[in-house]
């Protein structure tokens, strides 16, 4: 994110804290795409993901008065709202989710529609494709743990289960793959 | 929490650094999430640490496989967000979002969604066949009042006339009762409120949608030709009511993400169209049983456990349809009981249900989810 977009969402995320809906129209022009993929990722139904999308605007709304630049980035800051939001709207009714559907490796390779060059779009698809090229770089026994728990909101424990190993190991790969995620994307953005 | 996750800084301080990580993914069971969470507030050590991974999570998360972003969500997000209503050029916004067919139909399995659509199918043909017979008896009385009152006085061409012409070609012929019916409508009536809640429901649902009109279509027509014979007595409309109530409440309940819902089907295939779905209260006293498919015929609703069985209860299948709803108040739990199964009234006994099940199903209920 350039240093000019982050300080704009900062200030949109200040105004939207002051009760200003247009920092809110503002913050939804720039990430509703990207939390609405998320949510259909981890969710897999529109109708529930653009339930999940309404209540993480509502938190924004809500939260925006708590937040602290000089913590965290505004992108960061959102999309941890957005992410524990989803997480916790999909686990809150996870028993009419099918926990036997394990996602396909694929999903990695899977390249963001590049229908529209928009800003904002190609500043997506640009860490898109970042985060993907750095997940591509790790051992598949570390990125997938990554992927399953960050775009289908599992558990390290649902995680073991399903790829049928123990959880020090799931807790092991997930820590060494996201270490190695940091590193390779601060890497590419130095 | 795994002691291998926590290392001991020179301070002599234990912190839960290999936990960081899945805790900046959310993907940490409830106790290790707490304990996690607990240690952060007050560690700025591993705030800082965290803070590394939260960027990384934020940027992962934003990569995930891309979707459209449906036309319209905008407006219901920003509305939704800070309390304001819906733009208005949102398309057939519900009256209240526990009617809406997309919602239902989450919670819905899809054998259930299919008796729900038949099911408001046919509600949308019973409020129209009431509201038809409400109207038809205003046009009637009408006419015979303004027949005893205005005969002489009305001129022709005038409002009066033209009401008088209008009941009296229904009480000729009772064929006529959708013209009849259009005039009442220009005046709210009884009912009238209920109408438009199940409209915009199955308008607002896509595949049911077509479903829901045709049959609705169908049975409207079926009651164009019916409402000659119809009598519109106190005791139709209230059995109306009644069967309205219980599709009102099958469609609350269903609207529940804490309904326990258990898919019926036939045992022995002998019936492959007949389903049903008994969806119940997470306290197991109260619930629906909707049926589809179903041969025409009073059934009796039997709870089987060990060898003890006990009816509890019968459903009505009376129309082409095949569907039947029934509310159910018990006594006990269901989730005491291990299997529900129906069978027609007529060739058996209410004493035993050892006869031919039409539809069966195993009671299990989900294990409860632990709290976050």
């Amino acid at each position: 994110m350039s240093d000019y977009n982050r300080s704009e969402d900062t200030q949109h995320i200040l105004d939207i804290g002051a009760g200003n809906e247009s920092g809110l129209e503002a913050i939804y022009d720039r990430y509703a795409q990207r939390i609405y993929s998320l949510a259909m990722s981890v969710l897999k139904d529109e109708g529930l993901a653009e339930d999940a999308v309404q209540e993480v605007f509502s938190n924004i709304w809500q939260k925006a008065g708590s937040y602290r630049p000089e913590m965290s980035a505004p992108g960061t800051w959102i999309m941890s709202v957005a992410h524990h939001k989803i997480v916790d709207f999909y686990r809150s009714r996870r028993r009419t989710f099918d926990h036997t559907a394990q996602p396909e490796p694929e999903t990695l390779l899977r390249i963001p529609d590049p229908k529209v060059s928009v800003e904002q779009e190609a500043e997506r698809n640009f860490n898109a494709r970042l985060v993907r090229a750095a997940l591509l770089e790790l051992p598949e026994e570390q990125s997938r743990p990554l992927y399953l728990s960050a775009w289908h909101g599992y558990s390290q424990s649902e995680i073991a289960r399903m790829l049928d190993i123990p959880l020090g190991t799931v807790k092991t790969r997930m820590r060494l793959g996201m270490q190695k995620l940091k590193a390779a994307l601060e890497e590419y953005v130095a | 929490m795994s002691p291998e996750n926590y290392i001991n800084t020179p301070d002599g301080n234990e912190h839960p650094e290999g936990e960081l990580a899945a805790f900046a993914l959310n993907a940490l069971d409830d106790a290790e999430f707490q304990a996690v969470f607990h240690h952060v507030v007050q560690c700025l050590h591993c705030q800082e640490v965290l803070l590394g991974f939260q960027e990384t999570s934020a940027r992962l998360t934003g990569a995930a496989p891309e979707a459209e972003l449906p036309a319209g969500l905008k407006g219901r997000a920003l509305a939704a967000a800070t309390g304001r209503e819906a733009p208005a050029a949102a398309p057939l916004p519900a009256a209240d979002p526990r009617w809406s067919m997309r919602r239902l139909r989450r919670w819905l399995a899809p054998a259930a969604v299919g008796v729900l659509s038949v099911l408001l199918a046919v509600s949308i043909g019973v409020i129209t066949l009431q509201q038809r017979e409400i109207d038809q008896l205003n046009a009637v009385a009408a006419a015979r009042i303004d027949a005893e009152q205005t005969t002489v006085q009305a001129a022709p061409g005038s409002a009066s006339a033209e009401r008088i012409a209008v009941a009296a070609s229904v009480e000729r012929n009772p064929a006529d009762a959708e013209s009849a019916g259009a005039v009442g409508a220009a005046a709210p009536g009884p009912g009238r409120s209920e109408l438009p809640l199940f409209v915009s429901s199955a308008a607002s649902s896509e595949n049911a949608q077509d479903l829901s009109f045709r049959a609705a279509d169908e049975a409207i027509l079926a009651g164009q030709e019916q409402a000659g014979a119809m009598v519109a007595d106190a005791e139709t409309v209230g059995r109306m009511r009644e069967e309205m109530a219980e599709v009102v409440e099958a469609t609350v309940l269903s609207a529940q993400p804490e309904t326990e819902k258990v898919p019926m089907s036939s045992p022995m295939g002998t019936e492959p169209e007949a389903r049903g779905v008994l969806m119940v209260e997470p306290s197991g006293r109260r619930g629906v049983l909707m049926v589809s498919g179903m041969p025409a015929d009073t059934y009796q609703i039997w709870l089987v456990r060990g060898g003890h069985q006990v009816m509890v209860d019968r459903v009505v299948v009376n129309d082409d349809d095949g569907a039947g709803v029934k509310q159910l108040d018990l006594d006990e739990s269901i989730f005491q009981f291990q299997q529900v199964a129906l069978l027609p009234d007529e060739r058996h006994g209410p004493t035993n249900p050892t006869g031919e099940q039409f539809l069966s199903a195993l009671i299990v209920k989900a294990p409860p989810m632990p709290p976050r």
